[in-house]
């Protein structure tokens, strides 16, 4: 695909706008809501927010091999492990500052990529090919999404 | 291994850098040292650094025996402009300590036991990357002194 700049430029935008979208709707949760167990199953706002914290930190890190390394091996993690054993039922402050560090970090990374450096690959276990480009565009929509997720979480 | 001991000088070590800088740091961009990296890369490299060894935290703490993947610290520090301004990646540091500080806290003194795969060592545990984890941040403490001239 070719680069189109203002296509990144709106996705980096939303990107940076992710841990702000991700602390209004946990701020939104009072204590109970925070740990209250969705109708359908599934996690927790709680156990949401931790689980966006170690996923933003994850994705920092991929970045920074995409870019610096070639085609760097991008590794797996099992989200349902550390939910159930990284003990997703701490305080939510501290995670909520990560994503806001990984992200505003790695935001300034982005606005310095040009040109090739969008189609730089890595190896990823769940994906057949995985760029710059297709990074950005997998995290652009991750807090939003789960920003939506607690939400229903919570009854909201 | 005093877990308790090694978790506190985990935590403290952003305190420790953000005392020793000055907001708009003329000293951030002199070279010191043999390796002549300023300390606006040190604090870049830390924050790399420390968001690596946060998913290594996590995959050991979670996994069995996870695989580590090393990374090319060189690499990073040439391609990912370590020009850049240090209060994001200060931020990345204290996040990073601060929410594995907590893990680690809630860490049963047996899982300190746990193991991954790291290619270059034999033997590699939650409790080995503890102290490493510490001696990293306390040494590049120093060259940060040394960079800053305090």
């Amino acid at each position: 695909m070719t680069p189109d700049p203002a296509a990144h430029a709106e996705l980096i935008r939303r990107y940076r706008e992710g841990p702000g979208v991700i602390a209004r709707a946990a701020g939104g949760v009072d204590g109970a809501g925070l740990d209250r167990a969705p109708a359908g199953g599934g996690w927790t706002a709680r156990q949401i927010v931790h689980h966006v914290a170690d996923s933003e930190m994850t994705s920092a890190i991929r970045l920074r091999r995409l870019i610096a390394e070639n085609e760097p091996d991008l590794g797996a993690y099992d989200e349902e492990l550390f939910a159930a054993r990284l003990h997703y039922d701490r305080p939510i402050r501290a995670s909520l500052d990560a994503i806001r560090a990984a992200r505003a970090a790695t935001a300034e990374i982005l606005d310095l990529l040009h040109g090739d450096d969008w189609r730089r690959s890595g190896r990823h276990p769940e994906h057949a090919s995985y760029t710059v480009d297709d990074w950005l565009r997998v995290y652009a929509a991750h807090c939003h999404e789960h920003a939506d997720q607690i939400r229903r979480a919570a009854g909201r | 291994m005093n877990s308790a001991a090694l978790i506190a000088r985990y935590r403290a070590l952003p305190d420790r850098i953000e005392a020793l800088i000055a907001a708009g740091d003329a000293a951030l961009d002199s070279p010191a040292g043999e390796d002549g990296w300023t300390a606006r890369q040190v604090i870049h490299h830390l924050a790399d650094s420390e968001l690596v060894d946060a998913t290594r935290l996590r995959l050991m703490a979670a996994e069995d025996d996870p695989e580590i993947t090393p990374y090319d610290e060189g690499r990073f520090a040439a391609r990912l402009h370590y020009d850049r301004p240090i209060e994001p990646a200060l931020a990345a540091i204290r996040a990073a300590r601060e929410t594995g500080a907590g893990i680690l806290e809630r860490t049963p003194a047996e899982d300190f036991e746990r193991s991954g795969r790291h290619p270059e060592h034999d033997r590699y545990t939650l409790g080995i990357w503890l102290e490493r984890a510490v001696e990293h941040g306390e040494a590049h403490l120093d060259q940060l002194r040394l960079a800053l001239g305090r």
